[in-house]
């Protein structure tokens, strides 16, 4: 009898822990972790450009994990532009070195289109080729 | 022969003052990655904060008149269940993606700027969550080389904006945001 009592016991425990993890877990989950998420699009610079200057086609990329290439065009601190169009805001210092006018290749999140430079942006960023 | 010099010279002095006409008009100063910081945290709980360190700013200093975009999924929470309640449930960031400032700046001069600080005042409007709001905000402003910093801060309220704080969660989150910027204009 008494042994029951204590599985019992040990049973609403066990649950109510299990609860409190899980709890604990769905508030403070971790943030995305772009690097590692599989790549949604594949394109290139003026695509994607010309996509998302076009209203209609925001939601399909915002947020989303893309694959860009396209030509260095300006070089910022920790951040790129490729093409004249598309923004790269790097998740953590860049440690390749960066040439203006040199193909790349970058995977990250994009965040959406700004109408006042007319360029894409990218944040959370990380480079898949740069030759 | 001695005339159709002078014409020339004329012609080429006109072209070269239009030119230089043209490249004041568009004196510009770009900020990328400018830095937006909202806080609406109360004591005793969980704060409420993020950051968005890619936010545009144009100032052009021939008008004064001073830009500013600021996507809404470029705001970073510490806390990722928070960043998504924000996005979804308050500033519905699919619907309403953008924040927006327009404003001018009072009586104010580029040439006058140095590598000391001088306050500035700004005054415009501020749309967020498809609604607008005049602001107006003090901005400590310097120039160093060819770089003008500007940082500054000012208050909203969420009801501005027509957002609506839920019963549970209200005596979490300040009745009042604090709104910081930081942007490093560069000449362009």
């Amino acid at each position: 009898m008494r042994g029951k009592k204590l599985y019992a016991v040990l049973a609403v425990v066990l649950v109510l822990l299990i609860l409190a993890i899980s709890m604990y877990n769905y508030i403070y989950k971790g943030h995305r972790d772009i690097s590692t998420e599989q790549v949604a699009f594949t394109v290139s610079a003026t695509k994607i450009h010309m996509d998302l200057s076009k209203e209609d086609k925001v939601a399909k990329y915002v947020d989303q994990v893309v694959q860009i290439e396209g030509k260095i065009t300006a070089i910022e601190q920790n951040a790129v532009v490729i093409d004249d169009k598309v923004q790269i805001n790097f998740s953590k210092e860049v440690s390749n070195d960066l040439t203006i006018a040199r193909p790349i290749t970058i995977k990250g999140r994009c965040v959406g289109y700004d109408d006042l430079l007319e360029l894409v942006k990218i944040d959370q960023a990380t480079v898949v080729h740069n030759n | 022969m001695k005339n159709v010099n002078i014409r020339l010279s004329l012609l080429i002095l006109v072209l070269i003052n239009g030119a230089i006409a043209s490249l004041r008009a568009q004196e510009k100063y770009i900020d990328k990655n400018g830095i937006v910081i909202f806080e609406a945290s109360e004591q005793l709980f969980e704060e409420v904060k993020a950051a968005n360190e890619s936010v545009t700013a144009i100032l052009s200093t021939e008008t004064n008149q001073i830009a500013s975009l600021a996507l809404i999924k470029g705001f970073h929470f510490k806390n990722s269940l928070m960043e998504e309640h924000f996005n979804e449930n308050y500033i519905e960031s699919e619907t309403y993606p953008k924040a927006k400032f327009k404003g001018n700046l009072i009586d104010f001069n580029v040439a006058e700027l140095d590598e000391n600080i001088t306050e500035v005042s700004v005054e415009g409007t501020l749309e967020v969550h498809g609604r607008q709001k005049g602001v107006h905000a003090k901005l400590k402003t310097q120039k160093i080389r060819d770089i003008i910093s500007m940082t500054g801060e000012f208050k909203v309220t969420p009801g501005d904006f027509d957002i609506e704080i839920p019963k549970i969660v209200r005596n979490k989150i300040a009745k009042e945001v604090l709104v910081k910027l930081d942007f490093k204009l560069a000449k362009k």
